[in-house]
């Protein structure tokens, strides 16, 4: 890794001179040129290229081509490892793709389909209650009075209100697939089927065997039993809604590559349910994970051990003293790196530096090609339109026009940041379109550049982790205590979540009158003698 | 001495520009709390005080009071009066009292 950086370094150190000063010649071409037509020839081969290709690959094509002194750069290690990484990221997604088909997708069915048929069931029994007596026994059945025919509407619209409620419920897409049932949604349909099933049976045994002829009591049996579902529905609310709402606990949750930490409040939730949430503000909050920047601690760890070797002077020992012999080994070793006097904390300080060096100098190049590039092109206004149709792009063209005088500090900033396999060409051409048409400034377009953002930010074929293994000792439907742990695991990395009660909050109350505020001079104090 | 407190015995030449301190405190004035004795609170550079180097700078209790030889005073202008009053050379006992611990 070090040679890597100075090789790197030094390509770059002799090929800045010469680059910037031609650089500064072809801008000046391009000022010239600009007028007569657009500057898509000039320098930008590559604009017309396919447009899925991750901007590096161009860069390369670029390189051969244009200029010799980015040659050096361009084909450093550094090219290599970013082409590594991202074929395996091609892999994982191959594989994902894969899993994601099978498997799942018949659980979630089956979901679906017993919870349309209990609807089903629920939805129709009222009305099958007050239907049947008519088809069996319509002779003996004794007319229906006023009083009777206004429950008809009555349980006509409790039907629609429990069909409203129920459709706004549960019939939403589902947000995520979890291991493990879900316990209070299980329990509720349990509770509703014996409740359905109770009434039919009070239904058939004293109703259709004695074949009542009241009528008006058959109605209001079918009123209370939607009364009783709408209560049940309510039920349904309470426990699956409102219950996790107040804050309980407070989940402290940390990535296991780089350490970036969030905490947030959550009510009493089983694990499973807190983990989905956990997911979902995960890709809102955590900045993207780059594997990129971890090379360098992994690389310094290798070096830390690496010149120590362990030689047995006394000589083959017995075999029950092997143990022995490797824990001793083991201990030496850690105790001659502890004494031995590396200097990596030295080369670790200089290499931070120098790198933050080079990041700012490097982004103030950016920063400046930028704000000279939105110059270069200015909004149409309403009567200019009708008078010259001549020169008019439309957003994606004045993207175009504008993009070749900052690709190359783009770029190379976004390599100095190890960003560079985050943003596609195309990618970054569609942000300016965009920026462009909504009247952006220069620094809100770079915004997305400069920082990295959470992992929504990117595009979607970024979201290279949807598939998450929950790890956790307790069972994932038990409720969230006070000190559980569970790991959120996927392919890159895992998320580690620690869960810590929010204690009982004491509030005091005093009172302080608003007429006991005085003040008075402080007289003179100090006397000199 | 007193169980709890030091004296220390200084004497001052009076300067140039005075005697070298500032003090405050009093019984209508307390300076710390509700203690009415006379504090030190500001050396003066280059002053008689500074030059002695003895007078320490007190603003906490338990720190040095200002005491004369006919007591520890505790009015602050009869106390300005008479040190400015005094012409050439000053007794003071510095009284260090020592922190009462409960």
């Amino acid at each position: 890794m070090d040679t890597e950086s100075a090789y790197s370094g030094y390509s770059y150190y002799s090929g800045r001179s010469r680059g910037s000063h031609r650089h500064g010649e072809r801008s000046r071409d391009r000022h010239k040129s600009r007028s007569k037509e657009s500057s898509r020839s000039e320098k930008s081969v590559t604009i017309n290229a396919p447009p899925a290709e991750p901007l590096l690959g161009d860069q390369s094509v670029r390189g051969e081509e244009v200029q010799d002194d980015n040659w050096g750069e361009t084909t450093t290690a550094v090219t290599g490892t970013s082409e590594h990484s991202l074929s395996q990221e091609d892999i994982v997604r191959i594989s994902k793709d894969l899993d994601d088909s099978v498997g799942l997708d018949c659980k979630r069915y089956l979901n679906v389909a017993l919870s349309v048929i209990l609807g089903l069931v629920v939805f129709l029994t009222p009305l099958a209650f007050l239907i049947l007596p008519h088809l069996l026994w319509p002779d003996r059945l004794r007319a229906c009075g006023t009083a009777c025919e206004g429950l008809f509407i009555s349980v006509a619209f409790k039907l629609l209100i429990l069909l409203l409620a129920v459709w706004a419920l549960f019939f939403r897409p589902p947000r995520a697939g979890l291991p493990r049932i879900f316990v209070f949604r299980a329990l509720l349909a349990t509770l509703v089927l014996l409740f359905v099933l109770s009434y039919w049976l009070f239904y058939g045994v004293r109703i259709l065997d004695s074949q009542d002829e009241d009528y008006q009591g058959i109605v209001q049996y079918a009123v209370s039993l939607v009364d009783a579902l709408l209560f049940i529905h309510y039920l349904a609310i309470v426990l699956l809604e409102l219950r996790q709402l107040q804050p309980f606990f407070s989940l402290c949750v940390t990535r296991s590559t780089d350490g970036a930490t969030q905490h947030y409040n959550l009510g009493q939730l089983s694990i499973q349910r807190a983990a989905v949430v956990i997911l979902e503000n995960y890709y809102k909050d955590f900045p993207v994970h780059n594997p990129a920047l971890l090379a360098a601690s992994k690389s310094r760890a290798a070096k830390h051990l690496a010149g120590l070797k362990v030689y047995n002077v006394d000589g083959p020992g017995e075999n029950n003293a092997a143990a022995g012999i490797a824990q001793s080994q083991s201990r030496a070793m850690i105790a001659a790196a502890a004494r031995r006097r590396d200097s990596s904390h030295n080369e670790l300080y200089y290499e931070e530096a120098e790198h933050e060096r080079r990041v700012r100098k490097r982004r103030a190049r950016l920063v400046v090609a930028v704000e000279e590039a939105f110059t270069h092109i200015r909004r149409m206004q309403e009567e200019e339109q009708k008078k010259a149709p001549g020169d008019v792009m439309d957003p994606r063209e004045a993207a175009q026009a504008i993009f070749p005088s900052m690709a190359r500090a783009l770029q190379k900033y976004l390599r100095t940041t190890r960003q560079q396999h985050l943003h596609s060409m195309e990618s970054i051409q569609q942000h300016l379109a965009f920026s462009i048409t909504n009247n952006m400034t220069p620094k809100a377009f770079l915004e997305s550049y400069l920082t990295t953002g959470p992992t929504l930010q990117y595009g979607k074929d970024r979201w290279l982790a949807r598939q998450w293994t929950l790890i956790s000792e307790a069972s994932v439907t038990s409720g969230l205590k006070d000190g559980s742990v569970f790991l959120l695991k996927c392919i890159d990395f895992s998320l580690v979540v620690t869960t810590k009660k929010i204690p009982y909050i004491q509030l005091a109350e005093e009172f302080i009158d608003p007429k006991s505020h005085k003040f008075m001079l402080r007289l003179q104090s100090e006397t000199s003698v | 001495m007193d169980g709890d407190v030091e004296y220390e015995e200084i004497t001052l030449e009076r300067g140039n520009s005075g005697l070298g301190f500032s003090i405050a405190g009093g019984t209508d004035n307390p300076h710390i709390g509700d203690d009415p004795s006379i504090f030190i609170t500001k050396i003066i550079a280059g002053g008689a005080a500074a030059q002695d180097g003895r007078l320490r700078y007190s603003n906490t209790p338990g720190k040095s009071v200002l005491c004369l030889i006919s007591g520890c005073p505790d009015d602050h202008k009869d106390t300005s009066q008479s040190l400015n009053g005094l012409i050439n050379i000053i007794y003071l006992i510095n009284k260090l009292r020592k922190r009462y611990f409960a």
